[in-house]
């Protein structure tokens, strides 16, 4: 029922276009989407695959993405997706940058880069990349890089009790207020760790955070081998440096990353520490904050 | 210790940030990211190319109500001339002597805090710090890509990795 929608959507709303771009390549149909004040424009020559790359966007972006109905319009960004013989490809702003025999691992990559973008270019908000919980009312941030630790540990804080905001980003606003950003949680395989399964928040009993809420707490942590918890407690300056790495638009709009951060961390007790053990360290982390947040 | 450099602070193609008792500078030209705490915020914001390091002593004295020894200052410049927040480079006094043994020396007779300026590098790629998401190998080697657990090697699962182990394949 979804997809017949979602193509009766596309049928009604898409409009043949031609760009006269230099050395851009062009596509029949395209679909404007607006999410966090970010245009994007999604295009194709097939449908269906027009369709896939429309309800990956709206995955993506929890939904939170407004469809603009003059699709002639310009949009910041453009992404298309084609099949070429054997293979597909995918392209940015006209010009092709991937592509790949396989299906799911292309559009697992578009949704990648459709998020960066919307993470980069974000109006008046500033993602972080980072896990959130929620814990006495009040936001803490895990700010870290990928395959360091931050889903796993969200996982368990959220098993003691914390609420979800989020296993990826942390999104905050201009008054310096964060926003539940709550997919999925991409677990790594058992077996191989470098391959992942999307896990609802749900089904791991998690109560689901909806509202914005400050932040109590910035927790510069990452998983080391038999490390333990000691954390050791950072000024606000000093929290900020550490989260820049993990800033998304740090270089895309500095000014704007820096004034919304020094807002949001005004009142963060901020600590930095290693972990090891998760199940040990997720219960001497809440303690932490049972002490420190009031 | 007299010398006769007049330091000024750098403005152009930075980024500042006041933060309560820190400044928070991040540097546009070479994607760095640099925090002066409070005495490191003092001297540089009093480096405007006409007080010289004994004059930026005595203003530190007079905010403070402590005594600043030029020393002190020098450890600062020292700093902010390395981290490039100074339109030229300064030339240290602490010539042949560790930043180590410098502090131990100015720390023991400081009575304000010893100026430090943290700094880290930005990243390049926004991508690779968020994902190491891939659909061929040579996604991996792009730069930035540094932190993905494999540079040559977008596996089965479309992650910048080693090789999925058997019978689902190694990298595409």
């Amino acid at each position: 029922m979804i997809a017949l929608q979602v193509i009766g959507f596309i049928l009604l709303g898409l409009v043949p276009f031609r760009d006269d771009l230099v050395n851009s390549v062009t596509f029949d149909r395209r679909l404007t989407f607006e999410s966090f004040g970010v245009r994007i424009s999604l295009e194709s020559d097939d449908i269906g695959l027009l369709s896939v790359a429309h309800e990956i966007a709206e995955t993506a972006f929890l939904g939170k993405l407004k469809l603009i109905e003059n699709t002639t319009s310009d949009a910041g960004y453009r992404f298309g997706v084609i099949r070429k013989g054997d293979e597909y490809q995918l392209f940015q702003n006209g010009k092709r940058t991937n592509n790949c025999k396989s299906r799911s691992i292309l559009f697992k990559y578009f949704r990648s880069m459709l998020r960066i973008t919307v993470a980069e270019n974000a109006v008046d908000r500033v993602f972080v990349h980072a896990g959130v919980i929620g814990w006495k009312g009040r936001a803490v941030l895990f700010p870290g890089q990928s395959c360091r630790g931050k889903t796993t540990l969200v996982k368990e804080l959220i098993k003691c009790g914390a609420e979800y905001f989020s296993d990826e980003y942390g999104v905050i606003d201009n008054e310096g207020f964060i926003h539940p950003f709550p997919r999925d949680l991409s677990v790594r395989n058992h077996v191989y760790q470098h391959d992942v399964v999307d896990i609802s928040a749900l089904d791991l009993g998690a109560t689901i955070r909806r509202d914005p809420a400050r932040i109590g707490s910035v927790i510069l942590t990452e998983f080391k081998k038999d490390a333990q918890w000691k954390p050791e407690l950072l000024t606000v300056g000093r929290g900020i440096l550490e989260t820049i790495p993990h800033t998304i638009p740090i270089k895309a709009a500095t000014e704007m990353s820096l004034k919304i951060l020094n807002l949001a961390f005004a009142d963060a007790i901020i600590a930095k520490s290693t972990r090891g053990d998760v199940n040990k360290d997720a219960v001497a982390i809440l303690t932490f904050l049972d002490k420190h947040l009031n | 210790m007299n010398n006769p450099q007049f330091p000024t602070a750098r403005n152009s193609g930075l980024v500042v940030q006041e933060v309560p008792n820190e400044i928070l500078v991040f540097d546009l030209e070479n994607n760095k990211a640099h925090c002066l705490n409070d005495t490191a915020a003092m001297v540089w914001k009093s480096c405007d190319g006409k007080t010289s390091v004994p004059e930026i002593a005595k203003y530190l004295e007079i905010q403070t109500g402590k005594g600043v020894n030029d020393d002190l200052v020098w450890l600062a410049i020292d700093q902010l001339s390395e981290n490039h927040l100074l339109e030229k480079t300064a030339s240290s006094p602490f010539k042949g002597q560790s930043r180590r043994d410098v502090i131990k020396k100015i720390g023991l007779a400081s009575v304000i805090a010893i100026p430090v300026v943290a700094s880290l590098v930005a990243p390049q790629s926004v991508l690779a710090n968020v994902s190491c998401v891939c659909t061929s190998s040579t996604d991996c080697g792009a730069p930035g890509f540094g932190t993905c657990a494999s540079l040559v090697c977008c596996n089965a699962a479309g992650i910048c990795a080693p090789a999925l182990p058997a019978p689902n394949g190694g990298c595409i």
